[in-house]
């Protein structure tokens, strides 16, 4: 029985970076394959249950459950109509100037998941993270903070990055909290893996059902930091 | 409740009504222990600190320790050693580059237990195995030995000793005096955490040294003095006069391999599946914050930086704002805020006339919205201790 909470990063500037590169999923395609997998989370266990934050310039918006009785038949159209709400009306009216609220979807995310367990402690939370572009460094510090909370929480973060610059936050994020960090990329020779393929494979199963499996795990964490003044990596 | 000063002159007063059962929990519903937790995460706002600590702890191990306790359940010793090791863990995860050392003090000597480090599990496991008690208790002795050891400690490194005393006296080789005008040279901060009364000599070294006393009435009471010394203190007196200084440390890469390879764990050599490789000499370590075994090197992973990063830049003290009716949702967990006038109705089954009054301001603050200055945004009280707490950023500022 457990909560999982899905944070996507929808910023439109971010997504519109990513047309031009030999891009391996669009903004549809990404919900189209989100969509499947949260109904099979909701079929896992019949009190599972589902929240979806959005991450847009104009802040962290709540997709789902929204006001209005939540029941598995009409999440996909609650999603989708959440959607083009935000990514229809909203615009560039946001405070952050181009860069997407990951952090403030993940804080956010992190305060209902504190409020869910203290009503309910044998409730087990997970958040998976989708990050569309590269790593905004001026959200090192809160990025960090939400994870060290969810440390402290007992909460496993997912990450998948679905730009094709590695996220080295990403990869600390899943790695503290002993979470699973997918970089969905093209191999060498090998055609890049389908995202559905990789959500019900890696991110489905539940904390407790991961020790029996073999999952990807991250062979060489980058744990570099960066110049405090001009955020720049230090090369050692 | 402010005109009467003893319980037996105040009515009644069911704290057990409060208990309400949730699945399966008894759970405080009064709230009181929400508020206190509210006031206890308060933002000092930012001041300068040293985040790189040396801390040893001088632990009380005197036959006063043994003695039976009304407060410190089963003794003295036995509750020390347990809040100690729960003090042990979250110094570490609150200052992740700070190191600790231990030192007992019984039979009027004192004894280093164990050294100067950045992992708990040394100092967790030699508190467990230490709890033997004899004898008197000194303070001269263990401070001199507390100094000899932290006058290697590099300028940058904050010195400081925290004492647990439970004796009513002290048992002394020489002048206690001119170990005091040494510690305050050395610019050593020393606190003490009373366990039976406040004495003089105490007093006095707390003075002189710049540090912190503080006598325990109760279990929580000890808990909070602890905590009170998780954050690092601000940098006072000559210390803040000194221009800053830039130590070198190496920021390790964690390898995983599937054959083993040899590296240094704990100073022995072992062979490690996963090590952190030294970006200096390329040597493998087993856990990070440490030294390499090699070069020396102060190895620290960009993590621990960032977990200290909360003390300089701390959280502004969200404003308290009365409900209204319409109030909306909260901006962190997305619940509604309860109306105003729900909360009437709720209070008036509330039962003990002297109880009432305390229950209707704690309902009042526990329903109230909480402001954030930057963003306006509002939050229940929950998210405003969670995020005071444990995520130290507002959770709707981008």
């Amino acid at each position: 029985m457990s909560l999982l909470t899905v944070v996507v990063d929808v910023g439109t500037a971010r997504w519109s970076t990513r047309r031009g590169h030999d891009e391996l999923v669009s903004l549809k395609g990404t919900f189209e394959a989100l969509v499947i997998f949260f109904s099979a989370h909701l079929l896992m266990h019949r009190q599972n249950q589902l929240r979806v934050v959005a991450s847009h310039e104009s802040g962290a918006v709540v997709l789902y459950p929204s006001s209005g009785g939540p029941t598995p038949s009409s999440m996909k159209t609650q999603v989708m109509a959440q959607l083009e709400a935000l990514l229809g009306g909203g615009g560039s009216g946001g405070s952050s100037g181009g860069g997407a609220a990951i952090a403030s979807a993940l804080s956010k995310a992190l305060c209902h998941a504190n409020r869910a367990k203290q009503a309910n402690p044998a409730l087990s939370c997970r958040v998976l993270v989708l990050q569309a572009a590269r790593d905004l460094d001026s959200e090192y510090n809160t990025i960090m903070n939400c994870v060290f909370a969810a440390q402290k929480l007992g909460v496993v973060v997912d990450t998948c990055v679905l730009s094709r610059e590695p996220s080295t936050f990403m990869q600390q994020a899943a790695d503290q909290t002993g979470g699973a960090h997918v970089h969905l990329q093209k191999g060498k020779d090998a055609p890049a893996q389908p995202l559905l393929q990789q959500l019900l494979m890696a991110f489905l199963p539940s904390a407790d059902e991961r020790r029996v499996l073999q999952l990807p795990h991250a062979t060489s964490i980058d744990l570099r930091a960066a110049c405090f003044c001009h955020q720049v990596i230090t090369l050692s | 409740m402010a005109a009467e000063s003893f319980r037996w002159e105040s009515g009644v007063q069911r704290s057990w009504s409060s208990l309400v059962e949730s699945n399966g929990h008894l759970v405080d519903s009064s709230g009181s222990a929400l508020l206190r937790k509210r006031r206890r995460a308060e933002a000092p706002g930012a001041v300068r600190r040293g985040m790189i600590r040396y801390l040893y702890v001088i632990v009380d191990r005197s036959r006063s320790m043994s003695e039976r306790d009304p407060v410190l359940r089963p003794t003295r010793a036995a509750a020390t050693s347990s809040l100690l090791t729960e003090f042990i863990h979250a110094f570490f995860t609150q200052n992740p580059i700070s190191n600790v050392g231990l030192i007992v003090t019984r039979d009027g000597v004192a004894e280093k237990l164990t050294d100067l480090s950045g992992s708990p599990r040394a100092h967790v496991e030699a508190l467990r195995e230490n709890l033997s008690t004899s004898g008197d208790a000194s303070l001269q002795n263990p401070l001199e030995m507390a100094l000899t050891l932290l006058q290697n400690i590099p300028e940058y490194g904050n010195r400081e000793v925290l004492i647990c005393y439970g004796s009513l006296s002290t048992t002394d080789p020489g002048d206690i005096f001119a170990t005091i005008a040494k510690l305050k040279r050395a610019r050593i901060r020393v606190s003490v955490i009373g366990l039976t009364a406040e004495m003089q000599i105490i007093k006095t070294i707390v003075r002189e040294t710049g540090g912190s006393l503080g006598v325990v009435c109760n279990v929580d009471h000890f808990k909070q003095l602890l905590e009170g010394h998780l954050v690092p203190p601000p940098t006072s007196g000559k210390r803040a006069s000194m221009r800053a200084e830039f130590v070198q440390m190496g920021f390790p890469k964690r390898l995983q391999s599937s054959a083993a390879v040899l590296g240094y764990e704990r100073g022995k050599m072992h062979y490690l599946q996963s090590g952190f490789e030294c970006p200096r000499c390329l040597t493998r370590a087993s856990e990070v914050p440490s030294s390499c075994a090699v070069c020396t090197l102060q190895l620290v992973s960009s993590p621990h930086l960032a977990q200290s990063y909360h003390h300089l830049f701390p959280l502004p003290r969200f404003t308290e704002v009365p409900v209204e009716e319409q109030a909306g949702r909260c901006s962190g967990c997305d619940t509604e805020f309860p109306a105003a006038a729900a909360a009437m109705a709720a209070e008036g089954g509330a039962g003990g006339a002297a109880g009432a009054a305390g229950a209707a301001a704690a309902d009042e603050a526990l329903r109230a919205r909480y402001q954030c200055p930057d963003c306006k945004k509002f939050f229940c009280i929950h998210c405003d201790i969670f995020a005071h707490e444990s995520l130290h950023n507002c959770p709707a500022c981008t």
